[in-house]
């Protein structure tokens, strides 16, 4: 900025203009005022909004001498406003945009606490007795978790089979899957994993059996598990939760929680 | 002590008084770009909380008195032309009408702030008053309390700034009665004018924003 | 300050006395005070964080009890970002150097440039006052609603830290009228030093953001002393919105410690490889590409506090920007020293020291700008050892290659040169020993600011104590060999390191008003003849 010696000549307010933009801002006040007894719906707010903004115009243009400022303070002054904006919309991206319900309450706190600290909350009785139901959750659960590598169908043909080797196994043959079709074998597989697919162990015991029963539907035909079957995979048939209850899986301690929650509350 | 205008020298980092003049009046536009931002978080904390809280923001803003904002901002506007004219004199070596423009200035402001007084008297009274001090019996939503955290947070910052501009302007009283200010060096009361006008402009979205909800 | 009178006048010798010093407004004299003062603050931050350590070397309680360990890391948190890491570059070195490079005589507002100082002193003075009160134990972030509620005396904190913010903006106010306004005749916009580039994007991000931290804190001062519920979840605020609110400030603060460190590596590289700068327009880009991209990414701070995922999913995308333009400067610095005839002394050493341990903990960023791993990562020592690895390793090395760098014209006086490169090598080793394991341990699950730890976590956190002693050593032995560098090292030449900009035209140190004639600029601020093919 070499033009440090020319000599600009300063802006100075004629009185005339000046009076204008006073009365003008005089009447914006008015219009407002007069606008907010209507009863416009949101518009009255947008209309508000544009008086405030265009009578804000006039005071930046002529009083602050905007229009005869050099081209850096126009750029400090939009700056100020964009940044502005900028912190709104992104704060807003939040705040608007919560979901309800997603958030764990107090009330639900209690409610689990109810159910005792040992209880695995199971969507399904019986999970390891097949039934349509949980074929139909099965199916759900196999397109979010499994069908990205295996396929839809289960051919092992899914979008990102084509980076696996060893390949996805092909689920509708009899020779399919390396542990057996049966859906105790299948659970087993799910729980510790096979080779390049990971532990699905941490969903929920019913989930699991739910994808083993759909899992088997692939095949030529649907296998049944026998009692021994079952127990290899920590079944105990003969009891109404299968002995799953409190397997041993670890659980907030609620109590704890809630009194935290209703302490900071 | 006192200088007279034409004989001011400028500081010696400088080319020119131009020079220096010109450099000055960025760094006021800077101060205010950082107290647009300063501002900012109180609005953007108010459109936040409006946006979720349509009804409630419309029944608290009943509360207030639109006469009583109505008046401050006529009073505010008038205050940015007599300061705008201030300016204007000095530029034209009117030294007198200079004084006597901050002074008028000064005295409008103190109008603002009597009437804010009025204002904020009322609301303790009838315990309209921000988040936990909320006694008020009448807004019957829990939240609204909030309402009266941004109206006093808002109003008091915006007041604070009318207190330390009306100091400012003794200041400028004091120098314009000594003659300092003439049309080769008026750097102090143009810049003055600057903040006083962004006071202004800010007011000019706190009224609609706080008394016109509907 | 030395006893011997060496004939010429230069601003350290011709006004004597403390008062001379007290009411200077020559921003070379403010500069040092500057120095002395945010190194001073950062001998407490780093004895804090010795003694946080220290407490970590073993499990259970090992040297203090719990309420004093919260409040140990509240203060080595607080102090050093706000009273060292933010002010060290801009305030210490950009306040001596920037003008010089500028050709200035002075800053624009030499006694706005004084003010600032003061502010920030009494910022100090108010938050370190209750050290000797109730202590504060929110950790430097100050989240809602717990800072609204607890007892200790963190409103005094608060307050100083609200005061040390205007110190910065008027600090940048300042810089960037002067680089606007005070270059010297042929300083075109092309010819500037890419410290003066970045410590101007510096400027407009402390600028802009600032305020909004001024405003936040403010709000919760009220918020302490009044209820206004704003941030209170009790009387219908929203304590997420607190950390929206803060991290608009505190992410660009991010980049007010990294940008003029990486404006300082700028000048080293090229000045101590004697080559050209690869990339100039480029750098000057990527700065502000930067500084531009710090002010949408804060989000990437909050994927676990319950903000929404449509926030998350923005946040995420964003942020995945900052490796474009900061990527730009580490190939272009690659790129300026391929071929160059390297000096390895102390500045460049420490210039790429920056660029190994600011490589790392930008790359590990990614690992933490993504929500899904974040989820696993937040808040374990992951995160504590990629910030240091950012603000530290970036930052305090960017600073002490600038420091080496410019010693010689700051003091007129040269250091040693091996006690230099011992103190830099304990300096690296045990930041490195430090803070690596930390990734490790943060990775297994070791939660930050917790008092207490399993015991498998045990031995990486030992060698992580050895190794933050191993910094605090070097350090002191910094210290020790430059005072003595200040008081009886040899004379320095006007440019021993044969530098193109400006600062090394002037007299070593540099007469009162920088230059005896006003300088006129002809040739870019690298142009160094090219080595023969």
């Amino acid at each position: 900025m070499s033009n440090q010696h020319e000599h600009h000549e300063h802006f100075i307010l004629p009185v005339k203009l000046g009076i204008f933009v006073w009365f003008a801002l005089i009447i914006g006040t008015i219009i407002t005022v007069l606008v907010a007894q209507v009863h416009l719906g949101e518009w009255n707010f947008a209309v508000a909004m544009a008086i405030a903004t265009v009578k804000a115009a006039l005071v930046v243009t002529y009083f602050m001498g905007m229009k005869y400022e050099t081209n850096d303070n126009r750029v400090i002054a939009v700056s100020a406003i964009i940044f502005s904006v900028i912190f709104f919309v992104l704060t807003a991206t939040d705040l608007f945009f919560r979901k309800d319900g997603v958030y764990v309450q107090k009330g639900d706190l209690e409610a689990w606490a109810a159910l005792g600290a040992d209880s695995q909350t199971l969507k399904f009785k019986k999970p390891w007795v097949s039934s349509d139901e949980l074929v139909a959750h099965g199916k759900k659960l196999f397109d979010m978790q499994c069908a990205t590598c295996h396929g839809s169908a289960g051919k092992g043909d899914g979008p990102a089979s084509g980076a696996l080797n060893p390949k996805p196994r092909n689920f509708t043959q009899a020779s399919g899957l390396k542990n057996g079709r049966k859906p105790a074998q299948i659970y087993g597989t799910l729980q510790k994993g096979l080779g390049t697919m990971p532990s699905f162990g941490s969903l929920p015991k019913d989930d699991l059996w739910a994808l083993a029963h759909y899992v088997s539907h692939f095949g030529p035909d649907v296998l049944k598990d026998s009692n021994a079957d079952l127990k290899k995979v920590g079944i105990d048939p003969s009891k109404e939760d299968g002995g799953l209850g409190g397997a041993g899986s670890k659980v907030l301690p609620i109590d704890f929680a809630i009194e935290l929650m209703s302490e900071d509350s | 002590m006192a200088i007279v205008a034409s004989e001011r020298k400028h500081s010696e980092h400088f080319n020119s008084a131009e020079h220096e003049f010109v450099s000055s009046k960025q760094g006021m536009w800077l101060f205010l770009l950082q107290e647009v931002l300063f501002f900012a978080g109180l609005f953007v904390a108010y459109g936040i909380f409006r946006a979720l809280n349509p009804e409630m923001f419309h029944a608290a803003s009943q509360m207030l008195d639109v006469k009583m904002g109505a008046l401050n901002t006529v009073v505010l506007i008038c205050s940015s032309l007599t300061m705008a004219f201030a300016v204007r004199s000095a530029q034209t070596n009117q030294t007198k009408k200079t004084t006597m423009y901050l002074i008028v200035t000064f005295l409008l402001a103190s109008v603002f702030l009597v009437v804010k007084y009025f204002e904020y008297s009322h609301k303790f009274h009838v315990g309209l008053l921000p988040g936990q001090y909320f006694t008020n019996t009448e807004l019957t939503d829990p939240k609204s309390g909030l309402f009266f955290s941004l109206y006093f947070m808002m109003t008091g910052v915006h007041g604070l700034h009318i207190i330390l501009g009306m100091l400012v302007i003794l200041w400028l009283v004091r120098r314009s009665s000594r003659n300092e200010f003439g049309s080769n060096y008026y750097t102090p009361v143009e810049l003055f004018g600057l903040y006083w006008h962004f006071v202004d402009l800010i007011w000019i979205y706190l009224f609609p924003l706080l008394y016109l909800i509907d | 300050m030395s006893s011997e009178h060496h004939g010429d006048v230069n601003y350290l010798n011709h006004e004597k006395g403390l008062k001379s010093w007290l009411t200077t407004v020559d921003h070379k004299r403010i500069g040092m005070m500057y120095l002395f003062t945010v190194l001073f603050m950062f001998l407490i931050g780093g004895i804090f964080a010795l003694l946080v350590r220290l407490e970590l070397f073993s499990t259970g309680p090992t040297i203090i009890d719990m309420n004093t360990y919260n409040q140990y890391f509240t203060y080595h948190g607080t102090i050093m970002v706000f009273m060292v890491v933010i002010p060290l570059i801009p305030a210490a070195i950009g306040n001596f150097v920037l003008p010089i490079m500028l050709g200035a005589k002075d800053v624009a507002f030499p006694r706005l440039n004084l003010a600032t100082y003061y502010i920030y002193l009494v910022g100090v003075l108010v938050a370190c006052t209750t050290l000797f009160l109730n202590g504060v134990d929110t950790g430097w972030t100050f989240y809602t609603p717990y800072s609204i509620r607890t007892s200790t005396s963190t409103t005094l904190v608060i307050l100083g830290a609200f005061i040390l913010g205007f110190s910065g903006i008027f600090t940048a106010l300042n810089f960037i009228v002067s680089i606007h306004k005070l270059r010297a005749p042929g300083l075109t916009w092309d010819r500037l030093p890419l410290f003066v580039w970045a410590s101007y994007a510096t400027s407009i991000v402390q600028m802009l953001a600032t305020p909004v931290l001024a405003i936040t804190l403010f709000l919760l001062i009220f918020e302490r002393l009044t209820g206004i519920g704003i941030f209170d979840p009790k009387l219908g605020g929203d304590p997420v919105m607190f950390q929206h609110f803060f991290w608009f400030y505190s992410h660009p603060a991010v980049y007010i410690m990294a940008l003029p460190a990486m404006g300082i590596v700028s000048e080293v590289i090229p000045v101590h490889s004697q080559k050209p700068i690869f990339g100039y327009k480029a750098i000057a880009m990527a700065t502000f590409g930067i500084a531009l991209v710090a002010f949408i990414v804060w989000g990437h701070h909050m994927f676990v506090s319950g903000q929404s995922e449509l926030a998350n999913f923005v946040f995420s995308l964003l942020t995945m920007f900052v490796a474009v333009p900061t990527g730009v400067k580490v190939f272009s610095w690659i790129g300026t020293m391929y071929k160059g005839s390297i000096r390895f002394n102390a500045p460049m050493l420490y210039a790429m020291a920056f660029l190994f341990i600011f490589t790392i903990g930008g790359l590990t960023g990614i690992f933490l700008a993504t929500v899904a791993t974040n989820v696993h990562l937040t808040d374990t020592y992951f995160v504590v050892a990629h910030f240091h690895y950012v603000m530290v390793g970036g930052t305090l090395m960017g600073f002490m290659a600038g420091f080496h760098h410019w010693f010689p014209k700051m003091f007129g006086r040269m250091y040693n040169e091996s006690a230099a490169l011992v103190s830099g090598f304990l300096v690296f080793v045990g930041f490195n020993v430090t803070f690596f394991p930390q990734f490790i341990l943060g990775a297994q699950g070791m939660p930050r600011r917790y008092y207490d730890y399993l015991p498998e976590f045990e031995a990486l956190n030992r060698v992580s104590t050895v190794g933050s002693m191993m910094i605090g050593l070097g350090f002191v032995f910094s210290a020790i060999y430059l005072f003595k560098a200040m008081k009886s090292g040899p004379k320095a030449s006007a440019n021993p390191w044969n530098g193109k900009s400006l600062e090394w035209e002037t007299t070593s140190p540099p007469h009162p008003h920088n230059f005896h004639d006003q300088p006129v600029v002809t040739h870019g601020p690298y142009d160094f003849i090219e080595q023969g093919e």
